[in-house]
């Protein structure tokens, strides 16, 4: 029989290294775990509340962000493009054919109206009447007299 | 009410002239289905204005009972006829009367 103190303390220091190593490891990757645990549950609590696009819930989004604010700003920029060929169209009147004047005329008529100055919608539509038959959007006009009809109930006449 | 309704039909006069200026053929085009029946009821309005009550009682009936303008046109056509009987009583007075 082999003695206990000759082969046991050899074979145990043999092992010593590789129990520390594996101690250290687990005990540095229970560490990291709860490193990321801790941080995963920092970043849920600051996000709480937040919507997918991160704003929070009855916070107000910058003008910058928010959508209904950019399609506005980008119908209007929309719409006074329009509004500027139209009159640019105007300042060449003489140039072009008449056809074409009356065509400019009806859009820049209906482009007034869409930007909501409807008193000066009615005074372009006026013209056109005015102009009678002969007008090529004489006919067209009847439908958005209608439209004007119900938005200008109190201050349906022109000045002029 | 009904006084209401005639003060807001004298304001309403600008775009009511206009639109008197058409024909009552030309809401006949395809193009008007949308709006046919407002510009009935609005034609009707300028008759009415004009005091050409026939003219209006005759447009406000054209005015389709699905027509969200059909209640209005009604009330006009009523508010027509109760003018027409009172200028009829009127010109019968005048009549009976020896100047």
């Amino acid at each position: 029989m082999r003695p206990l103190l000759t082969a046991h303390p050899f074979r145990a220091l043999r092992a010593i290294p590789w129990m520390a190593l594996l101690v250290v490891s687990l005990v540095a990757s229970g560490s990291a775990l709860a490193q990321k645990a801790t941080r995963r549950r920092r970043r849920r609590q600051e996000g709480a509340g937040r919507g997918r696009d991160g704003v929070r819930a009855g916070q107000r989004r910058p003008a910058s962000e928010d959508p209904r604010a950019r399609h506005q700003a980008l119908t209007t920029r929309a719409t006074t493009t329009r509004l500027d060929r139209a009159q640019e169209g105007a300042r060449r009147r003489d140039q072009d054919d008449p056809k074409n004047i009356q065509r400019a005329e009806f859009f820049l008529g209906k482009t007034v109206y869409q930007m909501g100055y409807y008193a000066g919608a009615l005074k372009i539509f006026e013209d056109i009447v005015a102009a009678g038959p002969e007008h090529t959007y004489h006919g067209a006009i009847l439908k958005w007299l209608a439209a004007l009809s119900r938005v200008l109930p109190e201050t349906s006449a022109s000045s002029t | 009410m009904a006084g209401r309704a005639v003060a807001r039909a004298a304001r309403d006069l600008g775009i009511l002239n206009l639109i008197g200026t058409y024909d009552v053929s030309a809401l006949d085009d395809k193009k008007m289905d949308e709006v046919r029946d407002e510009l009935f009821y609005l034609l009707g309005r300028h008759f009415y204005s004009k005091g050409e009550f026939d003219q209006a009682i005759a447009l406000f009936t054209r005015v389709d009972i699905n027509s969200e303008f059909y209640i209005k046109a009604k009330f006009f056509e009523g508010v027509t006829y109760v003018r027409k009987a009172r200028g009829q009583a009127g010109r019968r007075g005048v009549q009976g009367r020896s100047w």
